[in-house]
């Protein structure tokens, strides 16, 4: 009965300590983690829109932003009536990034 | 069974160390002081990092834009311009004496980047002047939290690295969204604080722009019989331009007769609150230092006219960086609130000011 019990202590004893190493260790990682995972939020691939829009309001467009271009921009004629086409909103969008899929493609 | 006694014994006498070593010596606070010690170092790293990026993408910048002496320039912006806030113990014209050094400070500023790059427009060199200033203010902060890191290793008050350990994440993550910032005013891209200068716009379109005080404009509009004067900052460059001052003048110019003034400005949102909320309150809704929200606020008590601010929320991080689709749906609601209020509000034959408050970076 001794024995048993003086098993079990150690058996308990010994986990603890791998516990705690483990806990050192996975403490210790997560600093260097903390950089990376930092960067990456912060780097995520952001979209900039530009939308345009007739003067008469019967056409709108949609295109990537370019440097120089600014809310209230002539932006060309538009396609359908020739009036001025003006840049009426700038808004970013973040960019989906393709996640990895391990799925079987079945045909 | 000899082996499990053994370990036992060893394992025990082990723990009994450690407990000894834990209770009875400063091994803890040692270890602790390390670990904090350790953290900070890193969360600094960071920081440094983002302070390099940051200056060398203002660096190749400048050197796109033909500027010469590109170093010299952006190490004097990064030591140089601080204020030094003016004597509070006697409050007699503190508004006065604190935007004389606010001016000063600026107008020294602008002038030596006009110097050093003599060929270049004014849009483009208030982007290229907020740019160096994020920079700049980016740097200060890095340089404040290396003080006090330095300063506990030395005297190892864990203290204070444990205050710095904890403060650290949220530092280094309202921090990032600055180094993007760098690239979005010198690219010109509207940011979640041009909201105000966004509903200015929507309410003149492209309405000719009269110069009313340095980098500030207004526009005259008609609106179902009121005549409405639409004051922003001079875009598309990045400015804030001085709407108190220009409501000053503009109040002047019409004989203190104005019905009803409308502050329409970017406003940080609680956490939880959606970004892009739009509300209304009272108050002039402009968050500068004191001189152009007091400017506006005596106008209104002359005029006797009621200030109405208009707020679109967003977070802190949101207001410098490109404007996301929220904020834009939040600027046609805030459009729609000021129609509602000129409309509702005011009579026909009134003079109504409507202040688009914020940075105009590519906003006209």
């Amino acid at each position: 009965m001794m024995l048993m019990q003086s098993d079990i202590i150690t058996v308990l004893l010994i986990a603890i300590v791998i516990g705690l190493l483990a806990y050192l260790i996975k403490s210790s990682l997560d600093y260097s983690k903390e950089r990376k995972e930092i960067m990456e939020k912060e780097s995520r691939p952001v979209k900039i829109i530009a939308v345009a829009s007739c003067q008469q309001n019967d056409y709108t467009m949609e295109r990537e932003f370019r440097e120089g271009d600014f809310i209230g921009k002539i932006d060309g004629a538009c396609p359908k009536c020739g009036s001025q086409m003006i840049i009426i909103k700038i808004y970013s969008l973040y960019m989906e990034t393709p996640q990895k899929s391990f799925k079987l493609q079945l045909r | 069974m000899q082996v499990g006694g053994d370990w036992n014994t060893i394992l025990t006498a082990l723990l009994w160390l450690v407990f000894m070593l834990y209770m009875l010596s400063d091994l803890p606070q040692k270890t602790q002081f390390m670990r904090y010690e350790k953290g900070v170092a890193v969360r600094l790293g960071v920081l440094e990092g983002l302070v390099k990026e940051s200056i060398s993408k203002v660096k190749s910048y400048l050197v796109k834009l033909g500027v010469s002496s590109v170093d010299t320039l952006v190490n004097s912006t990064l030591e140089n311009y601080f204020a030094i806030e003016p004597v509070s113990i006697e409050p007699t014209d503190i508004i006065k004496r604190l935007d004389h050094i606010i001016t000063v400070n600026e107008d020294k500023f602008k002038g030596d980047l006009r110097k050093a790059m003599p060929n270049i427009g004014r849009h483009m060199l208030n982007n290229i002047a907020v740019s160096l200033a994020v920079t700049s203010a980016l740097y200060t902060v890095y340089k404040i939290l290396r003080h006090y890191y330095l300063l506990g290793k030395k005297y190892e008050n864990w203290i204070l690295l444990m205050q710095l350990y904890i403060a650290l994440p949220q530092i280094v993550r309202e921090l990032l969204p600055y180094v993007r910032a760098v690239e979005t005013f010198a690219k010109g891209i509207p940011i979640g604080d041009s909201a105000g200068p966004m509903v200015a716009f929507k309410l003149v379109g492209l309405s000719p722009r009269i110069d009313i005080e340095e980098d500030t404009v207004y526009s005259v509009v008609e609106l179902e019989g009121r005549k409405v004067y639409v004051i922003k900052a001079k875009g598309p460059g990045a400015t804030v331009g001085k709407p108190g001052k220009a409501v000053a003048k503009i109040a002047e110019m019409l004989s203190y007769n104005i019905s009803r003034i409308i502050t329409v400005d970017a406003a940080l949102k609680l956490e939880g609150e959606p970004t892009g909320l739009v509300a209304e309150g009272s108050g002039a809704a402009i968050g500068d230092v004191g001189p152009e929200k007091i400017e506006i606020e005596r106008v209104a008590v002359r005029c006797g006219a009621p200030l109405d601010a208009v707020i679109v929320k967003m977070s802190n991080e949101e207001a410098i960086k490109p404007m996301v689709k929220e904020i834009v749906e939040g600027v046609e609601k805030a459009y729609q609130m000021v129609l509602e209020i000129i409309r509702n509000r005011t009579k026909p034959g009134d003079n109504v000011v409507v202040v688009g408050i914020g940075n105009t970076v590519g906003v006209y």
